[in-house]
């Protein structure tokens, strides 16, 4: 009977000198090789365009460096291997096991916060399961984007336009999610700033959140549990509460109700996504959301056209509710780690819905961030036009664009994790 | 480029190995040629343009080499060429570690204005130049402690191999020539060496991203906090993540090339051994970095005359060897202070051997004097300025006026309890205390059953610990360099 060595280095753990120790390590070493080389290859194989895209793009690079002789040489070449490890990284062969393998670590572990290499994105989870960015973990200044605001709604005054600024609610909402002991969050706190200092100069506001408040709503079914998005029946919902206060100076009828079972069928997939939290830490870590997409159940006819960030006119779509606001690749997909919010209007660029059988002429544009796609969708049948802007793609100037579109309305629409994106609020 | 990263692993490392073994043994020499060559690849995959630099000191030292080879009958000679070989290793050390910091502080010292080159440190400039002294000092001493004659190398790509080895290159540990000297050109790679060079590379590897990440979390957390805003528990618990991150990260790091190294058929000196449960300084610089302490014993405290020549002598030249260890981490007054800060427990730890009555509780006592004394010069080596050390050490004692405990360390703890407890265990040897305490597993070879369940829990400890590394890796989690100052 022998024992086993278990000091033979300074390591964490050598089960050591025992008979048929080399046995064992030739197992554990053929089995390292085998992991190595098979990643390597498939991952190769997997990443080889874009990596040899990476280098051809090396003298490009060479001119936009500013270093001099042989250091210029050196930037660049830096620049292209980061994005060669870049790529590869991102290009890993079944990287998504290894993410869900990470994540059912943390999940044994019980942590609830999953630390990001992007620290931003970093994942907390709260006492519900609900999974959370901390957008908010510092207070910033608000007076950038209460001018921001407050220059377009001045603007839309003058030019005769009505205005509403609308407050979407963060994920992590005040007083109802529990996050762990020692997380802070002050983004609801940044809102109320911005909407008392708002409605303290007369600007219009509708703060969702109180809405939300006063309905009761069950805070848990606003909200995916694992996207930082609410889910499209929110914002189905939020769309009710704009029509609501603009129907009295828009002079719109809102056929679509709510509370009307029979304009609206929910379509709904079961255990169908995981989304931008989730796909951090995987599916193992949280649980699978469903993907509910109210359906107006009357005739609709619409034409969704997408533009890129030049203005540049890319792709349309014609038809019922369903086949032209809806991406069916991106929503039907099988793959629960596909963004299924965004096969709701795809993309954060410049959109143009026309409303083919709209009964007037109302224009609306939203200026917005990505929780009014659905909004702005439902809003489409109300109205003749709809335009949805994001000022972190649009370049142009958004007065002379108002001027030439000549909206009835102009929405801007922002939830709280925007609030450090400068470029959202820059209206001079 | 970083062994804890998936180029390293899924590109560089099994390319290099397929590579490497597809030259047949008996072309040494061109084996030899293709490691140097991945080597510089891989040196200059995080900084192209020192590559340079790596192959002016690899030319350089060769040359110097020969010179004393040459005029090694003529004292005078060598000894003026072992004068320029210094000079030429450490003002390039200078030059890129420690021009700023020199021109800064004469600023500072006469009130003058001259402009602080802003430049970048070569990545491990401090472990290859240490090499490189390494190599051409023992060259000039001919004969090692077994007695084995050193020559200098005619062939310039070994003395490039011995500088520029990747898996020392970046972390250590510092390799002097006379280890691998022989080893250079005849090793004897086989396949049992290089599977315990993989658990030792995997080892290495789960040491640095599973606990050595988690703990950087905790530390950068706490330290990177207004001292202010931070309660007397969490500045304890920044000290103590950050001991054990350094630990290892730095461990680790020799670990895996320790195990690399086996890989290749190199057998590579130790460079930790558990120092935490030192119970004096000095013992935990025996067991700290021991490529490091041992480089300055053979070739500083030991031509300065060690402890031969009296007392007073004994502690200038410590002085000078602790001085010189601070600096060598880097160009700050918090490094210089934190080798003189060893300096003073080590003179005093010799001046009292022997003059102290031990009591029964004297291990404990020694054990938990070596931890504070090693915990606070942490804080000292993780500051940025010896002032926000004295802050920092100030509120661990409770002098700051800050709360006892705050959100902060309760969530840092809620957390991270078991890395904390996995680290604090896994920096002791407890599995030989175990073993001691005849708390340990046995097998009977003659059951085929439990062998076999033995044999694969052994085999899936590893692969599994690889696996769970590799899913920190893959997915991109906290990965902090540590090494940017040395």
């Amino acid at each position: 009977m022998e024992y086993i060595d278990f000091n033979n280095y300074c390591g964490l753990i050598d089960l050591g000198v025992w008979g048929s120790m080399m046995k064992k390590d030739k197992i554990i070493g053929i089995v390292f090789l085998f992991i190595i080389s098979f990643f390597s290859f498939k991952t190769l194989i997997e990443s080889r365009e874009f990596i040899l895209k990476e280098i051809k793009k090396f003298d490009v690079r060479l001119g936009l460096v500013s270093e001099e002789g042989i250091y210029k040489k050196n930037e660049s070449l830096k620049k292209t291997i980061s994005q060669i490890e870049s790529e590869f990284n991102n290009y890993i062969y079944n990287k998504n096991m290894f993410v869900e393998l990470n994540g059912y670590i943390h999940k044994v572990l019980r942590k609830n916060v999953v630390n990001d290499i992007e620290s931003d994105r970093t994942i907390i989870k709260d006492k519900k399961g609900y999974l959370h960015f901390n957008y908010g973990k510092e207070r910033i200044n608000m007076d950038k984007n209460f001018n921001g605001i407050k220059n377009i709604s001045e603007f839309c005054q003058r030019e005769g336009k009505e205005f509403l600024y609308v407050q979407a609610p963060l994920k992590i909402i005040e007083n109802k999610t529990i996050l762990p002991i020692g997380i802070k969050d002050y983004s609801n706190k940044m809102a109320d700033e911005l909407v008392k200092k708002l409605k303290g100069d007369e600007v219009p506001v509708l703060d969702l959140r109180e809405s939300m408040e006063r309905e009761n709503l069950n805070y848990n079914e606003v909200f995916f549990k694992t996207d930082h998005h609410w889910t499209l029946e929110s914002g189905y919902w939020a769309y009710q509460k704009v029509i609501e206060r603009l129907r009295g100076c828009l002079d719109i009828e809102n056929k679509f109700k709510y509370d009307d079972e029979k304009n609206y069928e929910m379509l709904k997939f079961e255990k169908h996504f995981v989304g931008s939290q989730g796909k951090r830490v995987g599916k193992y870590y949280t649980e699978i959301d469903d993907v509910v997409l109210p359906v107006p159940k009357f005739v609709t006819d619409l034409t969704v056209k997408f533009f890129n960030a030049k203005g540049e006119f890319i792709k349309e779509r014609t038809g019922e509710f369903y086949d032209a606001l809806i991406n069916r690749e991106i929503l039907e997909s099988k793959n629960v780690y596909d963004s299924k919010y965004e096969g709701f209007l795809d993309t954060n660029q410049e959109i143009r819905i026309v409303n083919n059988f709209a009964k007037n002429n109302k224009k609306i544009l939203f200026i917005k961030d990505s929780f009014a796609r659905p909004v702005a969708g439902y809003m489409s049948l109300e109205v003749k036009e709809t335009r949805l802007l994001d000022a972190r793609h649009f370049k142009g100037d958004f007065y002379n664009y108002i001027k030439k579109y000549n909206p009835d309305a102009v929405i801007m629409l922002y939830n709280p994790g925007v609030f450090k994106i400068a470029e959202m609020f820059e209206f001079y | 480029m970083l062994f804890s990263s998936s180029i390293f692993l899924f590109v560089f490392l099994p390319i290099c190995l397929f590579l490497y073994y597809l030259i047949p043994s008996k072309y040494r020499k061109i084996r030899n040629l293709f490691l140097l060559v991945m080597s510089l690849g891989f040196y200059a995959w995080g900084e192209p343009v020192f590559v340079i630099l790596m192959l002016m000191s690899i030319i350089g030292n060769y040359i110097f080499g020969l010179l004393i080879d040459k005029h090694l009958g003529n004292a005078s000679k060598s000894k003026f060429v072992l004068s320029i070989m210094l000079i030429f290793n450490l003002s390039g050390l200078f030059l890129f570690k420690y021009s700023a910091f020199f021109i800064e502080n004469i600023n500072n010292l006469f009130n003058l204005n001259i402009v602080v080159p802003t430049i970048q440190l070569p990545i491990g400039i401090s472990f290859f130049t240490f090499q490189a002294i390494s190599y051409v000092i023992d060259v000039y001493r001919r004969i090692d402690s077994d007695g084995d004659i050193i020559k200098a190398q005619k062939n310039p790509v070994n003395v490039g191999l011995y500088i520029a080895l990747f898996p020392q290159l970046i972390a250590g540990p510092i390799v002097r020539y006379k280890t691998v000297a022989q080893q250079i050109e005849q090793r004897y790679e086989n396949f049992d060496n290089f599977c315990f060079g993989i658990k030792r590379f995997i080892v290495g590897l789960g040491k640095k991203v599973i606990i050595s990440n988690n703990m950087a979390l905790i530390a950068d957390a706490i330290f990177n906090s207004s001292i202010n805003e931070i309660s007397v528990a969490s500045v304890w618990l920044g000290a103590i993540a950050y001991s054990l991150q350094i630990f290892f990260d730095f461990s680790g790091y020799s670990d895996m090339a320790i195990g690399l190294g086996k890989m290749f058929g190199f057998e590579f000196l130790e460079n930790f051994n558990y120092p935490y449960i030192s119970k004096s300084v000095s013992e935990f610089w025996r067991r700290w970095h021991i490529s490091l302490g041992t480089w300055f014993k053979d070739y500083v405290y030991f031509p300065l005359g060690g402890s031969l020549k009296g007392k007073y002598r004994t502690i200038l030249n410590l002085a000078i060897v602790w001085f010189l260890t601070g600096f060598w981490h880097g160009a700050n007054w918090t490094y210089i202070s934190w080798g003189i800060y060893f300096f003073i427990f080590i003179s005093l730890e010799k001046v009292l051997k022997g003059k102290v009555k031990l009591s029964k509780y004297f291990d404990w006592m020694s054990h938990i004097y070596t931890l504070l004394v090693v915990l606070f010069g942490w804080v000292l080596f993780r500051a940025n300025s010896i002032q926000e050390a004295g802050n920092y050490i100030k509120t661990m004692l409770g002098l700051g006026g800050n709360i006892a405990i705050d959100e902060v360390f309760i969530l840092l703890v809620n957390e991270n309890i078991i890395f904390l407890i996995a680290a604090i265990l896994c920096s002791m040897p407890i599995l030989s205390f175990m073993r001691k305490r005849k708390i340990y597993c046995f097998v009977s070879e003659e059951s085929k059953i439990l062998s076999f369940i033995y044999e694969s829990i052994y085999v899936s400890i590893y692969i599994i610990l690889f696996m769970i590394t590799m899913s920190y890796i893959v997915k991109g989690a906290y990965n902090p360099f540590i090494y940017f100052n040395f």
